[in-house]
């Protein structure tokens, strides 16, 4: 049985290099899907992801777990960093035309990482395809609606988990992630219809 | 109550989470089956929440928690043996190209360590002394001097053999075209003519194999026995 985040947070914050690791160890992934997805390039998800950690390591003395779960808080401080990180770029700030063509920087190389293995060459392509539509149209959304869908749709954090993060109140959490797919779906759709059956 | 299709798109979401209640859940379904519009949306958005279920994870490069280690701890990740050896070779398993390339190096290596003296079936009887670079350096040496002396001797075998053979194809011509001189001329000077050219024909080959070289002794001994019995006769 895995030791529980708490006895090692409290190790780490004591100073413990062994502790910090095994956090790291079990955290890395969420955090770098988390940025990865919100970005969409994955040299900017390891550099995103690198911040978010040292900003944890710099802030562990601050969490206490009376205060909610690690997973929330963790999850609180990458998403400040990413809208911090969203509002530096002035490239992110250019909404990305459907007329636009593919760009080799994101949808290539998320094709590139996905895992191989699937039943048929052709299904595997398939996927891949639908999964660089959803990040293309992913990138479309405001922040506010992105984070929403991404938190809620891909990181499947609760209502409740996604209203501590962003610090709003549930209701509000509900009606984002609404609009956020309904938006997602009429961006999928647009792009179907102007690549027509490649993307169907 | 009537909802247009704007105030449904508002519920869409929550009725795919089945939180839709009483009127409104009634209405909402009602739309969907007489607006192929709202219809197409809501299929939409249904096949968007598939695709993120079915997303993968991505996983970050180990390089990426090292750094974050050494940034954060300014320590590097306390990995075991296993783990070690996982990350040294995983470009092996993740990359069949680099498998490949990592493969013929390996003959390559192996064929260059071959070169300079190195055996397998010589390997208990190795010592630390073998594999310094004076002795590995000795050991490459002596490999090239073998090869280009085995090179150097065939070389001249064939050469040596190449020489017989021509000096028997002229001895057999020769021996054809005796019995029509014969015929020309008187028997007296046909008994002189005979053994003057064999003799040449001997004196050259003799000549020939006075210094063989060593890889042909074996070759040449029962040649020269020959030679020998027919002086003596």
């Amino acid at each position: 049985m895995t030791e529980p985040d708490v006895e090692i947070i409290a190790q780490a914050r004591r100073g413990d290099p062994l502790a910090w690791e095994k956090l790291v160890g079990r955290h890395s992934r969420r955090i770098y899907n988390l940025c990865y997805r919100f970005v969409g390039k994955l040299d900017q998800a390891e550099d995103l992801t690198q911040e978010a950690f040292i900003k944890i390591f710099r802030n562990l003395g601050n969490y206490s777990p009376e205060s909610g779960n690690f997973v929330t808080w963790i999850v609180s401080v990458t998403r400040n960093l990413l809208i911090d990180h969203y509002r530096q770029s002035k490239s992110e700030r250019m909404t990305v035309s459907i007329d636009q063509p593919l760009d080799a920087d994101e949808d290539f190389t998320l094709l590139d990482t996905l895992p191989a293995g699937r039943p048929s060459p052709q299904a595997e392509v398939e996927q891949k395809e639908q999964a660089a539509l959803l990040h293309r149209a992913l990138k479309q959304l405001s922040p506010d609606l992105r984070e929403a869908v991404i938190l809620r749709d891909l990181e499947e954090l609760t209502y409740e988990e996604i209203a501590v993060v962003l610090k709003i109140p549930d209701g509000t959490v509900k009606s984002r992630i609404n609009r956020g797919r309904v938006e997602l779906a009429k961006c999928i759709q647009r792009m179907r219809l102007q690549f027509g059956g490649s993307m169907a | 109550m009537r909802l247009d299709c704007h105030e449904i798109e508002e519920y869409l979401s929550d009725y795919l989470d089945n939180s839709l209640e009483g009127e409104v859940l009634a209405e909402v379904r009602q739309h969907l089956k007489e607006c192929p519009s709202c219809l197409g949306l809501f299929n939409e958005i249904k096949a968007a929440l598939s695709l993120c279920e079915v997303m993968p994870q991505l996983d970050p490069p180990a390089r990426l928690i090292e750094q974050i280690l050494v940034q954060t701890t300014g320590k590097y990740q306390s990995w075991g043996l296993w783990e070690y050896f996982r990350d040294l070779f995983r470009p092996l398993y993740t990359s069949p190209r680099f498998a490949t390339g990592a493969f013929l190096a390996a003959v390559s290596f192996g064929l260059a360590l071959n070169a300079m003296g190195f055996s397998f079936a010589r390997l208990s009887q190795l010592k630390l002394s073998d594999f310094t670079p004076r002795a590995m350096a000795q050991g490459f040496q002596r490999t090239v001097y073998l090869t280009y002396d085995n090179s150097v001797r065939r070389l001249n075998d064939l050469k040596i053999l190449y020489e017989i053979q021509t000096r028997i194809d002229e001895l057999r011509t020769q021996a054809s075209n005796q019995p029509a001189k014969e015929k020309e001329k008187p028997a007296s000077k046909k008994e002189e003519a005979k053994p003057q050219s064999s003799a040449s024909a001997m004196e050259s080959m003799v000549a020939m194999l006075w210094s063989p070289p060593r890889g042909l002794a074996e070759i040449l001994r029962p040649v020269e026995g020959v030679d020998r019995e027919e002086k003596n006769c």
